[in-house]
C-alpha cells in the first residue's frame, strides 16, 4: 500500500521530498482542497479514495484520486490558480502531504521530478475527459460500473465501502437511481451490494456492462 | 430528523431503498420520492424503454409502515393548459 506516483520517482528526486512528506490520516470526508481557496497542501494517498466534487444545486464528481496518483494538481502545472472544486475523501485511507511551496521548490530543482508529475496531470485529464463521456452518453447502469471499476482499482481486496447516498453524489443523480443500478448490477452477478458495502465479483462482467465507458486502468492493482 | 425508506413499487415487485435518508420533514421526503420518479422516467425515455407509469414510489417510516405513496403518474410535471 503506497502511492505509486512517489514510488515512481527516481531516488535523487524521491529525496528532495521526502524530508517534507508527512504521514496523514485520511478519514472519510475529511476534506482536502476547498473551492476557490488557495492550494496550501497537496495530497499523496498511500489508500484511500479522494473525490473532486462540483458542488451545484445537484453535486456530482469530477475526479477521482487514490495511490495512483496526488491532489493539488494546479501546483503542478506551476500557477497559482484556485481549485474550482471541492476535493474530499470518500474512501478512509492513509497518504502523505506536503507544503505545496516545498513542492514548487522542489520541482524548480529537478525537471525529472516534474515530468513525472506531469504525466500524472495527462492521466488525469484523460480520467475527466472519460468521465465527461461517460456523464454525457453512458446510462446509469454503464456509469455506475465504470464507477465501481474505477474505485475498485484504487483499493485493496473487492468490498468498497459506500453509501447510496455517496453514490448518489458520485454520478450526480438520485438515490433511487443508484439503487435501482445496483440491483440491476447485481442481478447480472456482476457485484454483491449489502446496505453500504458493494462487492466486485467480476471485473470483466463490470467492463462489459460499462459499454465501453471503462477503457483501461490507469491504476496498478496490488492484489 | 425522521428517516424515511423510499422503494419502488412496480406492478410485481419491490425494489426495496435498504439504506434509507434522513429528510426534515415527510413533505421533504414525499418532494424527494416525486423527483426521483421524475429521474427514473426520464432515464427510461431517454433509452427508450417503458416509462413505467404503474409504478409508485412507498415512503416507508423506520417501523417499515408505508406513510405516504406517490405514484409515478402524480410525479409528472403538469403540462401549461392550451392557450
Amino acid at each position: 500500500m503506497t502511492n505509486q506516483l512517489l514510488a515512481r520517482l527516481a531516488r535523487a528526486d524521491a529525496r528532495l521530498l521526502e524530508p517534507h512528506l508527512e504521514a496523514v490520516d485520511l478519514p472519510v470526508r475529511k476534506q482536502l482542497h476547498a473551492p476557490n481557496r488557495r492550494v496550501e497542501r497537496v495530497y499523496f494517498p498511500d489508500s484511500g479514495i479522494a473525490s473532486v466534487v462540483a458542488n451545484h444545486d445537484v453535486p456530482i464528481e469530477v475526479g477521482m484520486i487514490g495511490r495512483d496518483g496526488m491532489t493539488g494538481i494546479t501546483v503542478v502545472l506551476g500557477d497559482d490558480e484556485r481549485p474550482l472544486h471541492e476535493t474530499y475523501m470518500q474512501v478512509a485511507g492513509k497518504g502523505r502531504w506536503l507544503p505545496a511551496d516545498r513542492l514548487r521548490e522542489a520541482i524548480a530543482k529537478s525537471s525529472a521530478l516534474h515530468q513525472v508529475l506531469l504525466r500524472y496531470v495527462q492521466v488525469f485529464l484523460r480520467q475527466t475527459t472519460e468521465t465527461a463521456l461517460a456523464n454525457g452518453r453512458g446510462k446509469i447502469e454503464e456509469r455506475l460500473a465504470r464507477w465501481l471499476l474505477m474505485a475498485h482499482d484504487r483499493i485493496d481486496g473487492d468490498e468498497l465501502k459506500l453509501t447510496h447516498e455517496f453514490l448518489a453524489v458520485m454520478l450526480g443523480v438520485r438515490r433511487s437511481g443508484i439503487t435501482t443500478a445496483l440491483q440491476e448490477l447485481e442481478r447480472k452477478g456482476l457485484i454483491v451490494h449489502r446496505r453500504s458495502r458493494v462487492t466486485v465479483l467480476d471485473r470483466e462482467g463490470l467492463e462489459e456492462g460499462s459499454n465501453g465507458a471503462y477503457s483501461r486502468p490507469t491504476v496498478e492493482r496490488s492484489s | 430528523m425522521p428517516r424515511y425508506f423510499l422503494h419502488v413499487q412496480n406492478s410485481s415487485d419491490i425494489l426495496e431503498d435498504d439504506v434509507g435518508q434522513d429528510f426534515a420533514d415527510l413533505a421533504a421526503a414525499e418532494r424527494e420520492a416525486a423527483a426521483a420518479a421524475c429521474e427514473l422516467m426520464a432515464e427510461a425515455l431517454r433509452w427508450g424503454k417503458p416509462l413505467g407509469l404503474q409504478k409508485k414510489m412507498l415512503i416507508n417510516d423506520e417501523a417499515d409502515c408505508t406513510v405516504s405513496i406517490v405514484p409515478f403518474r402524480a410525479a409528472l410535471p403538469d403540462d401549461p393548459p392550451p392557450s
